[in-house]
């Protein structure tokens, strides 16, 4: 038997609130093509709707910082 | 105050569900914002949605349902009128049948000056040390209402009056 690769990708959206607070954000299972046009509007959304907040005073929220895609490969290794 | 959160929940393209919790959501911001945002991060996966949940978290050894009760009292200066400084100048006091009489007044601030109003009373009778009786009451209808009571203890002399400042903080 051989080797048994599974791939997972996740989304991390690093987000920043006015009093310092940062908050990294996973979503699973993401497109696999997503436009830099589709995460400034979700920025323009968080800071329109204010509908995430900081955690230490519940502080405005501030912006995306940064948007990661990190995908993970794991082979279970045929060891037969 | 009750903390939010925020549970989308959708089904990926072999049909097994995902969820993702969003955690210090806003209780300011209206549900339909809420929903959208939800739904715009779902719009980044490749997963179909299927629903977002609101779940509210309540300490309740230190909450309520309305949020945190801290009632807060403080004895601050007020105005006394001139016939209220003359009652207790000329001595014309009325005790009540528990031998108090009135030396004080509550007023509620103007957060909710409807919620509250009330008197102060001192006594003292032979057999017990002197007291005093802060009474406020609450309007009907402000019952389940908070409010902050400004209380005034008078000091009074002659001709002029002075009020003293004293605050005390209660907390539930």
């Amino acid at each position: 038997m051989a080797d048994v690769l599974t791939t997972t990708s996740s989304l991390k959206i690093e987000t920043y609130f006015v009093d310092g607070d940062t908050r990294t954000i996973t979503l699973k299972n993401p497109k696999s093509n997503i436009a830099t046009e589709q995460i400034t509007n979700l920025q323009t959304m968080l800071q329109t709707k204010q509908v995430l907040i900081g955690d230490r005073s519940g502080a405005a929220f501030g912006k995306i910082s940064t948007v990661t895609r990190v995908d993970e490969t794991k082979a279970h290794l045929d060891i037969s | 105050m009750a903390k939010l959160s925020m549970q989308l929940k959708a089904k990926d393209q072999t049909g097994k569900s995902v969820s993702t919790t969003f955690t210090n959501v806003n209780p300011e911001a209206p549900d339909n914002d809420k929903l959208q945002v939800a739904m715009a991060m779902n719009s980044l996966t490749a997963n179909t949605y299927s629903s977002t949940d609101l779940i509210k978290t309540i300490n309740l050894d230190t909450e309520t349902d309305a949020g945190k009760q801290t009632p807060t009292f403080s004895l601050a200066k007020t105005t006394f009128t001139q016939a209220e400084v003359n009652a207790l100048v000329s001595q014309n006091i009325t005790t009540n049948s528990d031998g108090q009489f009135w030396i004080g007044k509550v007023n509620a601030t103007n957060d909710n000056p409807n919620a509250g109003y009330g008197s102060i009373l001192f006594g003292i009778t032979q057999s017990e040390t002197p007291n005093i009786k802060i009474s406020p009451n609450v309007k009907n209808g402000y019952e389940q209402t908070a409010f902050i009571g400004t209380f005034a203890v008078g000091v009074f002399e002659t001709d002029t009056y002075q009020s003293a400042e004293v605050t005390v903080t209660i907390t539930a």
